[in-house]
């Protein structure tokens, strides 16, 4: 199945309204190196795409569905919570694998977040906190206000998580200009602050002691 | 003669495995199905996304 049905491009697309696991406990069939920008990577002969790291880690998942022995391969299908749906057991074609897919997603009712948009948003999230670090903090607040226009009740939680991330270093700043004795210094800081963190509220709230000033 | 014989019998062998090396697939990573090994992290993504877990368990052959 790996050499063929999980490299077929509709089995791929399809996996993308899944969260896939694998699991696989031997490495006999071995990796290879590539070079991945600067950066070189053992991949799996088998899966090719990941290490063998991942679907050796994913053994550890058979014991919460099956108890003693299981024919190999095997396909489980869980609700997200993580409650089975149902098993196939044996090999599958790409058609009867995407079957299948069609039927646990089925089973399934609600709005879905595809993969790519939920990889989007979580970049989003990364890059807005490695700009935050690096001090630049106009393209970490651009970056939330990208994820913040990504529509949908499941990108709510890391939206909010985000931003308070970026609120509180912004406050973080607000209070050591507010702290600045020197009101022209103060003045300098609080304008960067309204600049650098709109349109979010600690702008806004530099802005109003800003204006005290004035 | 018998040397001939064993001599191609190697060549043809080691071309069928080159042949066969060559004929697996490479993909880097975020071109194929996107494997995860970790079920909590996994049961935490597919709640956030509201999407079914497709969990396959294979070995070696």
């Amino acid at each position: 199945m790996s050499e063929t049905t999980f490299t077929d491009p509709k089995v791929i697309e399809a996996s993308k309204n899944f969260v896939n696991i694998i699991a696989h406990r031997e490495t006999g069939h071995g990796d290879h190196e590539v070079t991945v920008g600067k950066e070189k990577i053992k991949l799996c002969n088998e899966y090719y795409d990941i290490p063998c790291s991942v679907h050796t880690k994913g053994e550890s998942v058979v014991g919460k569905f099956f108890q003693g022995g299981l024919g190999t391969p095997s396909t489980v299908f869980a609700d997200p919570s993580g409650k089975e749906l149902f098993k196939v057991t044996g090999s599958m074609s790409a058609g009867e694998l995407i079957k299948k897919m069609n039927e646990a997603s089925g089973k399934v009712s609600g709005e879905k977040v595809h993969l790519t948009l939920w990889q989007t948003a979580a970049k989003l999230a990364a890059d807005s906190e490695t700009f935050l670090g690096k001090g630049d903090t106009k393209k970490a607040v651009d970056a939330v206000v990208k994820l913040g226009k990504m529509k949908g009740a499941a990108f709510k939680s890391l939206q909010e998580e985000t931003t308070t991330k970026v609120e509180d270093a912004g406050r973080k700043a607000l209070t050591e200009a507010l702290a600045l004795e020197n009101v022209e210094d103060k003045k300098k800081a609080l304008k960067k602050i309204v600049d650098e963190y709109k349109p979010l509220a600690v702008s806004n709230e530099a802005k109003k002691e800003l204006d005290k000033l004035k | 003669m018998r040397h001939t014989i064993l001599a191609l019998a190697i060549v043809c062998a080691a071309a069928g495995a080159a042949h066969a090396q060559g004929k697996k697939k490479e993909m880097l990573p975020g071109q194929g199905i996107d494997w995860q090994g970790d079920w909590d992290a996994a049961v935490k993504e597919a709640t956030a996304r509201n999407v079914p877990i497709h969990f396959a368990v294979h070995k070696d052959n």
